[in-house]
């Protein structure tokens, strides 16, 4: 089964998300903070992260330049998620491989999630 | 042969003819004179002595100038004048003098003796040119002076002057304040050559008036100790400047005044409330989010018939619902509160039971809690349930919030004389000294990582503490970093208007 991670620090927004891509028939794992990120998805191996721009400890962009400097990791496909949409550009920047802006469509999460577990 | 053809006569004759011409004169001048004898004592005045002092011929002689003694001079002055004068020297000196009717007038005064053949003085000779008009234009230049100075001096706004080369001339006091350096320390500064204003875009500004234009240079924050390394200088300040020359009636450019006002407070709570908005808009997508998700999740679910998924999604669809709610009234509370809108309808009723129910629903709701309540309170207090409810609810969350995972919170009332007093202590990692008072204010947040982790807009302190001062109250707190804090609120036992 493809896995997916989630790291954002609304629980609500886990659940939700995690019950909705499980739907889809993937595994979820969740993270509700930034600590250890690298570590723990070196563990994982998720196929797809999915990672919230603002995080309680860490910055979630900071999250990411760790994770695409990561040998091992670096090509783990990462969509990063905020309610600003005006983030676009330094989440993209800090070398994420797609974007959505809170709140988003479901059908998007999933054309996103499905691009790149495909490809 | 007539007397008049004598060479003796001739003589007499012509000194009869220079002594008219100079009785005439003198009796014509504008500056009063007046001669006395040895003694002092007046022999002669002339018409403008008359004029000037209001005093008659007829009343003048026979007396001593004391007749038009101010008062203004001290004896010493006087001593000074005999003694010069008796020397056979000539006394120069401006005198107030006084007319017969009172009124003080200012002359330049010049008293001379005259001698004899034989050397000895006879006579005194005063001479009085009277400056009052000249002394009352020189007092109103000193006073335009002094006026001009304290206006420079005393703004509240900071002035600069420059040289048309830029380099500074002067700065009033409120420049040393705002800069928070003694205008000695500055040394050389040519505002030309400042690169900080040339990457702000300011310079371009100051050209302009440096070329002979009034302009108004926009708001800029600017840090001192990039551009001048002095100790004391203000970390940085947000400045709206004006700039103009100032020119000679010749239309050059004579010197550069730049005028500066502290605008800090000003655009540091203009930023604090793009952060709020930003955050605020931030919180309520969040529930937002959720809510869509599980939109579309319970659609889907309702198309298969999965009843299990549906609940659950309409479970915590409410449970965002409630979340957003809170937002909202938040956000309305801060609004009501920042229009003065808030409505207190007031009554006698018990805070203690208030307080007592409001624990019992705290320790219930989540499991490991434990609130005690200590003291009791004797009577009833007065004010609006409704908003006094919620002060607690938000004391008690943030005790349970900040608190660490299994969290003892004590809840102390104390009745004084004319209040009562409440306590919330919580055993968290507390709150340090430098955000005491700061945490109170609308928009202000501890900027802690930490914070994220309990989301909420960050407004229940300011509001809670504005609804117990709106009821006659005080709200504050102790705490120290890691140790803990302790919130207390008072609230008055009767009614109490304040405006």
């Amino acid at each position: 089964m493809k896995k997916v991670l989630i790291i954002d620090d609304d629980e609500a927004i886990l659940e939700a998300m995690k019950i909705a891509i499980e739907g889809e028939g993937y595994g979820v794992e969740t993270l509700v903070n930034g600590d250890r990120v690298v570590d723990k998805v070196k563990t994982l191996k998720p196929d797809v992260i999915l990672l919230d721009l603002l995080l309680s400890g860490k910055d979630g962009s900071e999250i990411a330049k760790e994770l695409k400097s990561e040998n091992g990791i670096s090509k783990i496909p990462i969509i990063m998620i905020s309610a600003h949409p005006s983030a676009r550009d330094s989440a993209m920047i800090s070398g994420v491989d797609h974007f959505l802006a809170k709140p988003f469509d479901l059908e998007d999460l999933f054309n996103a999630i499905n691009k790149f577990i495909v490809s | 042969m007539s007397k008049s053809n004598t060479p003796k006569n001739k003589y007499k004759k012509r000194e009869d003819i220079e002594l008219k011409k100079f009785v005439s004169a003198v009796d014509q001048t504008n500056d009063a004179v007046f001669i006395t004898n040895i003694n002092g004592y007046i022999e002669y005045v002339n018409p403008a002595f008359e004029k000037m002092t209001g005093f008659k011929r007829s009343e003048a002689i026979g007396k001593t100038p004391r007749i038009i003694k101010s008062g203004e001079h001290d004896p010493i002055f006087y001593e000074k004048l005999w003694s010069t004068i008796l020397s056979g020297k000539a006394f120069r000196q401006t005198l107030v003098n006084k007319t017969k009717k009172g009124k003080h007038f200012v002359v330049d005064h010049s008293i001379t003796p005259i001698k004899n053949k034989q050397g000895q003085i006879t006579n005194f000779i005063g001479i009085w040119k009277d400056i009052t008009k000249r002394k009352e234009r020189e007092d109103a230049e000193r006073e335009d002076l002094v006026r001009f100075t304290n206006l420079f001096e005393q703004s509240p706004l900071s002035v600069q002057i420059f040289s048309p080369d830029g380099e500074t001339i002067g700065v009033n006091k409120a420049w040393e304040k705002l800069w928070n350096i003694p205008f000695s320390k500055l040394g050389k500064y040519n505002i030309l050559k400042d690169k900080q204003l040339i990457s702000s875009g300011s310079m371009t500004y100051i050209k302009k008036a440096f070329a002979g234009e009034a302009v108004e240079i926009p708001v800029i924050r600017y840090e001192p100790a990039k551009t001048k390394k002095i100790k004391g200088l203000v970390e940085y300040v947000w400045t709206k400047a004006y700039a103009y020359p100032i020119k000679n009636n010749k239309d050059e450019i004579k010197e550069v005044v730049i005028i500066h006002q502290d605008v800090t407070e000003k655009e540091e709570t203009e930023r604090k409330k793009e952060e709020f908005v930003s955050m605020a808009s931030h919180e309520l997508k969040t529930p937002l989010t959720s809510i869509n998700i599980y939109l579309k999740l319970l659609q889907k679910s309702l198309a298969v018939d999965n009843k299990q998924t549906a609940d659950t999604c309409l479970e915590n669809m409410l449970k965002q619902v409630e979340r957003l709610n809170k937002l909202t009234n938040e956000l309305l509370n801060v609004s009501i509160l920042s229009s003065d809108g808030l409505q207190i309808k007031g009554k006698h009723f018990s805070l203690e039971k208030l307080i007592k129910e409001n624990v019992k629903k705290m320790n219930g709701l989540s499991k490991g809690s434990n609130v005690t309540i200590k003291g009791k309170l004797q009577k009833n207090v007065w004010g609006d349930p409704d908003y006094i409810n919620q002060v607690i609810t938000n004391l008690l969350a943030n005790a349970i919030k900040y608190s660490s995972k299994d969290y003892d919170i004590e809840v102390k009332l104390t009745s004084k004389t004319d209040a009562a007093m409440v306590s919330v202590k919580d055993r968290g990692f507390g709150i340090a000294k430098e955000h005491h008072e700061k945490i109170f204010n609308r928009f202000y947040r501890v900027y802690d990582k930490i914070d994220r982790t309990y989301p909420g807009l960050g407004m229940g302190l300011y509001i809670s503490r504005e609804i117990i001062k709106r009821h006659g109250g005080n709200m504050w707190l102790k705490s120290k970093s890691g140790k803990g804090s302790t919130f207390y609120f008072s609230l008055p036992y009767s009614s109490i208007r304040i405006n």
